[in-house]
């Protein structure tokens, strides 16, 4: 079963994002169910190899060959000896769909239900472990989630039905041969009780967690948030930064409305100061290139040799990393007409866009 | 790291690119405006050039452009600037407006059943305690909403998702702006004079042109 669902789980899960179920919740129990069959896996197999197999064999031998083998899988799987108790503490979250579906099965498949029941039982016998009940919830949820996603399936269906019957079979006669297995369950508490609720229940604690890995990120981008714990203090934090920020924009434009009367953004004029600063900050990338390119043309207004090629080189630049030619920018910059002016453009824009 | 600050680099530009080109259109547009005009076309440039960098794929820059071309003589601003596309895009909250409000009503009689059942099984110390975090976060939200551009619909996870990348544009909007106003600031200072002419400006686009060019 449990491979059914690990099988279902890794082709599919999307499916279990439609159900609301965050994969992390789910991870986590398949992981933990994983390692209990593993554990007991082990210690049965022997045993039950050369019991089941025959007999499972002989029965399903008129069955769909596919189904066949998942069948053969789940009834393998040890924790089948959950869903016996499954069945027996909650009033039917999955049972009332799956046991109408296994009515008909039963009719197709009696002879191997009989099987399936010694089955169970001679595990049970055996080992006498029985997982606690959130984990056989949690199971027969996978179950009804297996259902669901093959839906119309007759496969699925059947398999489900199979198992259903398998429950109610174990439900009748092991109630009482129980022990707790050997790990603690307790991940799985917050597994869903029984009731159709225990589904919103699921869905909602998918969904908190979805949102708290979102408030991590929130938490990374606003400063300061690291030192607020809990929801309500990180929204404030949230809050209050997205105000500051909106009311600097405000502040800004307002800034530039006052300092330019004629809203001419031409930006040589706005970096001609930045200049300097940028160049002292770190070295200048700048090789002197040819002025061959024809939108500088268009760039001048007087003839600047110098100034041409500075701005040429910004395109250029990129890929040379170490230049050699803070000599020429010094040069260009104590010039301080208004024509080489234009040259510190592009790097200033660089710049600032750094 | 380096694809994060690239990344930013080339919003930045492409920020830029689309104000001052905005702020251009709205100047020949309207000649003479006084500081507050002023303030209100640079301000209104940079929202729809912040918004459009997103290509109307967020709730917020959608409803932001909405909302400006909401009045009328900024209608025609708009258009004029951008594409139709994001106008087009306004019909989109409406439906999902509707579906919000099917899912309000739902939460509301949910909660009122939870809140029941969790009053049988713990305390009832216990469940106020919880009912009041939980309203001061409901409050919070509320605020949040008010905050983010077209927040108001929306559920927990997108509106937090749409507050993180809104705050990553505002913070581009911001960074651009400020260093934008101190070098407008240093080149008062400086006393040089300005040379108005969209010629310079086109020779800075082409030059960023060819920067995004190098760098993509």
């Amino acid at each position: 079963m449990l491979r059914c669902v690990a099988q279902s789980t890794a082709s599919s899960p999307e499916k279990y994002a439609v159900m609301g179920m965050d994969m992390s919740v789910l991870e986590r129990q398949r992981a933990v169910l994983q390692r209990l069959c593993q554990q007991q896996q082990h210690s049965w197999q022997l045993q039950e190899a050369a019991n089941i197999n025959p007999m499972i064999h002989q029965n399903m031998s008129n069955l769909h060959p596919a189904k066949y083998d998942q069948c053969l899988d789940e009834i393998n799987f040890p924790s089948f000896a959950i869903y016996g108790r499954e069945q027996q503490q909650h009033n039917g979250f999955a049972c009332p769909e799956l046991t109408s579906a296994s009515v008909s099965a039963v009719s197709n498949n009696s002879s191997l239900t009989k099987h399936d029941h010694h089955i169970d039982s001679s595990m049970l016998k055996r080992e006498g472990t029985v997982s606690n009940s959130t984990r056989k919830r949690k199971a027969e949820f996978d179950v009804e989630e297996d259902f669901k996603d093959k839906g119309a399936e007759r496969e699925a269906g059947e398999i489900q039905s199979d198992i259903t019957v398998k429950t109610d079979r174990e439900n009748s006669t092991n109630n009482s041969s129980k022990e707790s297995i050997q790990k603690p369950d307790y991940i799985h508490v917050r597994a869903r009780r029984g009731q159709a609720t225990d589904s919103h229940s699921l869905a909602e604690r998918a969904r908190r967690e979805k949102i708290s890995k979102k408030m991590k990120y929130l938490q990374d981008l606003v400063p300061g948030c690291n030192k607020v714990t809990g929801k309500a203090g990180m929204l404030d934090e949230i809050i209050n930064y997205v105000q500051s920020l909106q009311k600097q924009v405000e502040f800004l434009s307002m800034k530039l409305a006052a300092l330019n009367p004629r809203l001419d953004f031409s930006i040589d004029n706005f970096f001609s100061k930045e200049i300097p600063s940028y160049i002292a900050s770190f070295p200048m990338q700048l090789q002197v290139a040819n002025p061959t390119s024809l939108q500088y043309n268009a760039l001048q207004q007087g003839g600047i040799s110098c100034g041409v090629d500075m701005g040429m080189s910004p395109s250029q630049m990129l890929p040379q990393k170490e230049g050699s030619s803070s000599v020429p920018i010094t040069e260009v910059y104590h010039d301080s007409s208004s024509a080489h002016v234009i040259s510190y453009n592009s790097y200033c824009i660089h710049d600032m866009l750094d | 790291m380096k694809a994060r600050t690239g990344y930013s680099t080339s919003l930045k530009q492409e920020f830029l690119k689309k104000w001052i080109k905005g702020i251009r259109i709205y100047s020949n547009f309207k000649k003479d405006m006084n500081i507050l005009e002023r303030k209100k076309a640079i301000k209104l440039s940079a929202d729809l050039a912040i918004a459009s960098t997103r290509n109307a794929s967020t709730r917020w820059s959608r409803t932001l452009t909405a909302n400006i071309s909401k009045n009328e003589t900024n209608k025609i601003f708009v258009e004029q600037i951008f594409s139709d596309s994001e106008v087009i895009k306004k019909e989109a909250p409406s439906r999902l407006m509707a579906r919000s409000n099917r899912i309000a009503s739902k939460k509301i009689w949910r909660r009122s059943h939870i809140t029941q059942i969790k009053a049988r099984k713990m305390g009832p110390y216990a469940v106020k305690a919880r009912s009041i975090a939980k309203k001061l976060v409901k409050n919070r939200t509320k605020v949040l909403k008010s905050l983010v551009p077209g927040g108001e619909n929306m559920d927990g996870i997108s509106l937090i998702k749409e507050t993180l990348d809104y705050i990553v544009s505002l913070r581009v909007q911001v960074d651009v702006m400020r260093r934008l106003a101190s070098a407008a600031e240093n080149s008062t200072r400086l006393g040089l004079s300005s040379k108005c002419s969209v010629h310079w400006l086109q020779g800075i686009f082409t030059v960023l042109d060819h920067w995004c060019a190098m760098v993509h």
